[in-house]
């Protein structure tokens, strides 16, 4: 155990030269790229900070906005739901209207129907009490229910006050071509002739009289002349008893 | 070289005839061939260094090592470790490599030569003062040496003495007592008895290599250290103010 002196030195001198090589091939390049490294890293952290916080920026911009778009959404529900209620409103009014509308039309049918069936039934109520009456006249009395229409017609006009016979006699002045008779029946020549003299007495007619067949007055006659009317006939009666025939029945449903 | 030599320094390979004092043994010519292979390697491996964040094998394995020297010293300094790097790191180096490449055949680790370890104390022995005189100037550095007494002046040479004595002995004798046994239990027991020693010796080789840098490093700081300690214990006097976070950290780099 001794040392040698010279191998001291140099050992000494070794040293020193390896901690320079090592500085310069080791130490300093290894630490440059650990810095360069951690620089990098750094400057990575830094990059992603700048892009979280930009990234923060956004979210809040986009949250932002999307507060606003909800808003303006809401906004716009509010509108629409407005509109689609005010619109509703309007199709049913419409519609509302519309049903009326049909429903007053076919009422209005309805009763146009009901009429024309209520006219049928009078007029097959006339012809039948016609017929009746003119079967028992014929039966019982011999006699014509059209003959005795006509006596009656003839007697009214007589039996017809004074002042109402000046009146319809001042009326008839003015236009005398225009006397017109109607019957539910076919007048014969004597109903006729017996009808032109009652005219002629008690109205003063010395004309022309038209004689008109009309299903429409089921039994009886009628005198049209400027715009007046003298009428004996069995539709008030038969309306009479076609009322009573609505009233009964309504009663019944 | 002729029987069982003991020390590496008696193998000549070589020696000057005009300056017999000047020759080559296999000491010096270990030691350059650990230098060669340090510089080597370094220089293969930094040629092409990466700063990438993914890094070569090589690379990494050297960036853990120099960053682990480099933590273990600014963990016992306290202080900037790239100033003591090279020389700690350095030291540790060639001690640990010297001492692994012994399981080489025919190869005889130079700290097993009590020059060697003696070179490297005295290189620790030198690099104490001139760190501790760079830090604190020379006058302040030397003023430790007489602190608390003049009394303890020569007790404090002789620590340093001693300590680097230790150094150089402690080293040259691991070192060189496995060589020793390995080469008499060969004689004995020439099958697995030298293999399992040889591992022992790598062990304790690479635990030699630590020891001595630590204890370098424990030598260095302590020559800064205190007069850190003290000057910035005579600032937070002088200032006479309540304590705040700068005036706290005694022992930071910023100090220095």
């Amino acid at each position: 155990m001794s040392i040698d002196w010279f191998t001291f030195v140099a050992q000494v001198v070794n040293f020193l030269i390896l901690v320079v090589l090592l500085r310069w091939f080791l130490y300093g390049p290894i630490m440059d790229a650990m810095q360069q490294r951690e620089q990098k890293i750094a400057d990575r952290w830094d990059a992603a900070g700048q892009k979280l916080a930009i990234a923060d920026e956004k979210a809040a911009l986009l949250d932002r906005k999307n507060s606003e778009f909800d808003a303006v959404r809401d906004e716009l529900m509010v509108d629409v739901r407005r509109e689609s209620n005010e619109h509703r409103e309007r199709l049913m009014r419409e519609v509302r209207d519309d049903v009326e509308l049909k429903r007053n039309e076919w009422m209005e049918s309805l009763f146009k129907e009901q009429n024309e069936a209520a006219e049928d039934i009078r007029g097959q109520l006339g012809e039948l009490a016609i017929e009746s009456t003119r079967h028992t006249l014929i039966q019982l009395a011999d006699a014509g229910l059209e003959q005795l229409v006509t006596n009656k017609f003839v007697a009214e006009l007589k039996r017809m006050d004074d002042s109402r016979r000046d009146e319809i006699r001042a009326l008839f002045q003015d236009d005398l071509s225009r006397f017109r008779v109607q019957s539910a029946f076919e007048l014969d020549e004597d109903s006729k002739a017996t009808l032109c003299d009652a005219i002629r007495d008690s109205l003063g007619h010395h004309g022309d009289v038209i004689f008109e067949q009309t299903p429409a007055l089921i039994c009886g006659i009628q005198l049209d002349a400027g715009g007046y009317s003298i009428e004996w006939n069995a539709d008030d009666f038969v309306r009479q008893i076609q009322l009573d025939f609505n009233d009964q029945s309504r009663r019944q449903h | 070289m002729t029987g069982v030599q003991i020390s590496t320094d008696q193998w000549i390979l070589w020696q000057s005839e005009a300056f017999p004092m000047v020759k080559l043994n296999a000491t010096i010519l270990f030691t350059w061939c650990v230098m060669a292979l340090l510089v080597a390697a370094s220089w293969a491996v930094t040629r092409r260094l990466s700063s990438d964040v993914t890094l070569p094998r090589l690379q990494t394995i050297l960036e853990v090592l120099v960053s682990g020297m480099r933590d273990q010293i600014r963990e016992i300094s306290n202080r900037d470790p790239l100033r003591y790097l090279p020389f700690i790191g350095t030291l540790f180096l060639f001690i640990c490599f010297a001492n692994l490449l012994s399981i080489i055949p025919g190869y005889r680790p130079p700290t097993a030569s009590l020059s060697t370890t003696a070179a490297l104390a005295m290189c620790v022995f030198i690099a104490v003062p001139i760190y501790g005189i760079a830090s604190q100037g020379p006058r302040d550095y030397l003023r430790c040496y007489i602190k608390p007494t003049m009394l303890m002046l020569p007790f404090n040479v002789i620590g340093e003495l001693s300590r680097t004595l230790a150094l150089a002995v402690r080293l040259y004798g691991n070192m060189m007592s496995g060589t020793v046994v390995a080469a008499i239990l060969v004689g004995f027991v020439p099958l697995f008895v030298p293999i399992l020693l040889q591992v022992l010796g790598l062990l304790t080789g690479l635990i030699q290599a630590y020891i001595f840098a630590v204890l370098a490093m424990v030598y260095i700081a302590s020559a800064t250290t205190v007069h850190h300690q003290a000057v910035n214990k005579s600032r937070v006097n002088d200032r006479e103010s309540p304590q705040t976070p700068d005036n706290l950290n005694l022992t930071g780099d910023n100090n220095e």
